[in-house]
């Protein structure tokens, strides 16, 4: 770790999602030196937990390994996983970070072989899953991990397991004696790219999430149709594990509410219609299978409305104007009752599904006024990237400013690089 | 001296000769096992209750609970307002916040108590309390639990939590769709809650009983079921209300719809007065027209 060299010419970059990933490669290509600090062991975020892009329905894992391929390869970046930001001061041109590494347990010598997680038993929870499948406590992030290189759950240490997993290790690439590393750098300028966390579902109580198994989120559904993924690839009920295919979909779930989220998402009326299509994919022309998007209004605006109108015409698909009031659940088949108003109409309904999916937005994984160092906040605790201060050289990028789909993450990050660079190239200009 | 002291708000229902009079007495019972002190507030009047919000108006609902607030702060300083009656509570507690909130209210009932000879000064750190939150949050669980010499074991428990202690304010940090603190209770005091009972929070019908009884005994319909459905012996609720219209219509709605229900609907003081070690009196088992015969078996033991 002691070789991380830094200078107040150094843009750091804080977090590895898409957005960070796009302002680090950035930066490096237009000849910046770049830190890009991620706090998972793998770099990828939350695109790496989505099945298909829309509205090109290509899959993300496509594009991000040509990303990934890009920054490792890049000797102008740097990166550092299980690494968060501890401290950060100081100004533009001049800032003193403190970063905090987590042991991994597992070094460079790291070839993936897995013979570690065959040789011990212990599983925990999988969050790249959601948590909706265990993986072994010596483990690989994902498939597409980057970089690719085992980690050990922190929870086994200490145990027999721990031992165990050392001994199959051929490489000599376990370290059970790895601690926390803090490292101090001096950097010029920094790109807050920390993403976007789904609104807590389970805070919608009328929508029982935290009671109903046959209720989940968009993202938990995303995970359902990945092959490696809790069910295979198969969109399975929680409950019995028997096929879904009369499918809802409950639009501005926790969004455009004043008791959640006030702001409009933006991303999830797309993704609600992209993910009727994993219907026809999963099902083919199956008169059983059906998609009912339930919505205030579909907001798949400018370059989308093709692809609405696309959905529109799938005779699987059905639109139902209403805000669903709540959801119960049938005792013996486990399905989930909506209720509700037909604002269409005026219709009171009562309508029972094998599965809903709750289109939840978007929360700040790190809360804007938390940063610290004149970062503003906007109402909905992103970063506010309109509060022009001009001895600020914190810029945020991604879904850490907003509430956006991938495509406008990844143009947003664009510019925070160069918001970037113009501070190191005016700290460069001073001292030359 | 009581560990413990609140100023009393017993409502209307609690009086001698009405429907909670039993609750009163089981209250008292639970209270003295818990060593808590309850001062009546002298002369109290109604809080509007339901009439206060259909016909009463803002103006006149306002002054009556302000008029208890001023009589409770006189007669004991600076203690919390503890109601029993989920009405009460809810009426007293949201009249307070107006008062904080809204000047031109403030004024206006400071100027009808005065005619009164009553002098109201807003005391915005007062706090008005269910009953529920005083056993939840100053006694707890483990307190309870210690005071338990007849556990109320075997007895299969659903807690109906009802609207008003639910919404808007709750109990403070539980679930409004599905609050866990009954079951919780119920579980201290021995006996085994339905933990997946789905209409907790249903809506009894409250006062539409009397105007509206087709709609509000299908509201109480759905309430019995879902306890039968799960093997409930018996229902607790914190609300007089709703322990009166789950209760007493029973009959009505065996007749209009060919049941059988026949379950006894009891307060949880009443379940913690028996397993306090409390006989049936002490209890007010006499004042349930379905005989809680399980609690009164335990009591006789």
């Amino acid at each position: 770790m002691t070789d991380v060299v830094a200078t107040n010419q150094t843009i750091l970059v804080v977090g590895g999602g898409i957005s960070g990933m796009t302002a680090a490669i950035e930066s490096a290509e237009c000849g910046k030196d770049v830190i890009l600090v991620e706090r998972n062991p793998s770099l990828g975020g939350r695109v790496s937990q989505l099945y298909r892009y829309f509205p090109k329905l290509c899959k993300p894992s496509c594009g991000q390994e040509i990303n990934q391929r890009r920054i490792m390869a890049h000797p102008r970046v740097r990166v550092l996983t299980m690494t968060e930001v501890d401290k950060i001061e100081g100004e533009a041109g001049n800032y003193s970070v403190t970063l905090k590494t987590a042991p991994r347990y597992v070094n460079e010598k790291c070839t993936a072989c897995g013979d570690c997680a065959e040789a011990i038993s212990a599983e925990v929870d999988d969050p790249h899953n959601f948590n909706m499948k265990k993986h072994k406590a010596a483990y690989l992030p994902t498939n597409m991990a980057a970089p690719q290189r085992y980690v050990l759950d922190p929870s086994i240490i200490g145990t027999e397991d721990a031992e165990k997993a050392r001994a199959a290790c051929k490489y000599d690439a376990i370290d059970l004696d790895m601690q926390e590393e803090s490292l101090s750098l001096n950097v010029g300028a920094v790109i807050w790219a920390t993403g976007f966390k789904p609104y807590d579902a389970a805070k919608i109580q009328p929508y029982g999430y935290d009671r109903f198994d046959n209720v989940v989120t968009n993202m938990e559904f995303e995970r359902m149709m990945d092959p490696f993924g809790p069910t295979g690839g198969k969109l399975l009920r929680p409950s019995d594990g028997k096929e879904a295919k009369k499918i809802a979909f409950i639009q501005c779930a926790g969004s455009r509410d004043r008791n959640h989220l006030k702001h409009c998402s933006r991303f999830c009326c797309m993704a609600s219609l992209k993910q009727t299509t994993y219907l026809t994919e999963a099902y083919g022309d199956d008169d059983d299978a059906s998609a009912t998007i339930y919505y205030i209004d579909i907001r798949a605006i400018d370059r989308f409305e093709d692809f609405y109108q696309k959905v529109k015409d799938d005779k699987k698909v059905s639109f139902i104007k209403s805000k669903v009031a709540n959801i119960t659940q049938d005792r013996e088949s486990k399905n989930p009752i909506l209720h509700g108003v037909n604002t269409e109409g005026y219709h009171r309904y009562d309508d029972e599904y094998d599965l809903v999916v709750l289109a939840v937005g978007m929360d700040p994984e790190v809360k804007a006024d938390e940063i610290g160092c004149k970062v503003a906040a906007n109402t909905s605790g992103f970063i506010d990237a309109h509060a022009d201060d001009a001895g600020c050289g914190i810029f945020g990028a991604g879904c850490a400013t907003d509430a956006l789909d991938v495509n406008r993450a990844v143009q947003n990050s664009t510019a925070a690089s160069l918001k970037a660079i113009q501070v190191i190239n005016k700290t460069a200009g001073a001292e030359a | 001296m009581a560990t413990r002291e609140y100023s009393f708000y017993p409502g209307c229902s609690s009086e001698k000769k009405t429907s909670a009079s039993n609750y009163m007495v089981s209250v008292e019972s639970m209270c003295k096992t818990l060593d808590v002190k309850l001062n009546e507030i002298p002369d109290w009047n109604c809080c509007g209750a339901s009439i206060g919000y259909a016909e009463g108006g803002e103006l006149p609902r306002t002054v009556m609970n302000a008029r208890n607030l001023a009589l409770a702060e006189e007669d004991s300083p600076g203690q919390d307002i503890v109601a029993t009656c989920a009405a009460c509570w809810l009426g007293t507690r949201e009249s307070h916040e107006r008062l904080g909130k809204d000047e031109t209210l403030l004024n206006d009932t400071i100027e009808s108590l005065k005619e009164a000879g009553i002098n109201y000064e807003h005391k915005p750190e007062k706090n008005i309390r269910h009953m529920a939150e005083v056993l939840i949050e100053d006694i707890g669980y483990d307190e309870i639990g210690s005071h338990v010499s007849k556990p109320l074991e075997g007895v299969k428990i659903a807690g109906y939590v009802g609207c008003q202690t639910n919404r808007p304010f709750g109990i403070h940090g539980e679930s409004y769709e599905n609050p866990k603190y009954l079951d919780k209770l119920v579980e201290t005091l021995g006996a085994d809650p339905v933990e997946d009972y789905d209409q907790k929070v249903t809506c009894c019908g409250g006062a539409l009983a009397f105007s509206e009884p087709e709609k509000s005994q299908n509201q109480i319909k759905k309430i019995l079921e879902s306890a039968y459905d799960f093997g409930a012996e018996m229902i607790v609720t914190p609300c007089p209300v709703c322990q009166m219209n789950v209760e007493v219509y029973q009959d009505q709605i065996n007749k209009a719809h060919g049941t059988k229900f026949h379950i006894p609907v009891t307060y949880y003081s009443q379940l913690m007065t028996v397993a306090f070690g409390g006989n049936a009196k002490e209890a007010g088992l006499n004042g349930n027209i379905i005989k809680a015969k399980k609690l009164e078996e335990i009591a006789a033991k």
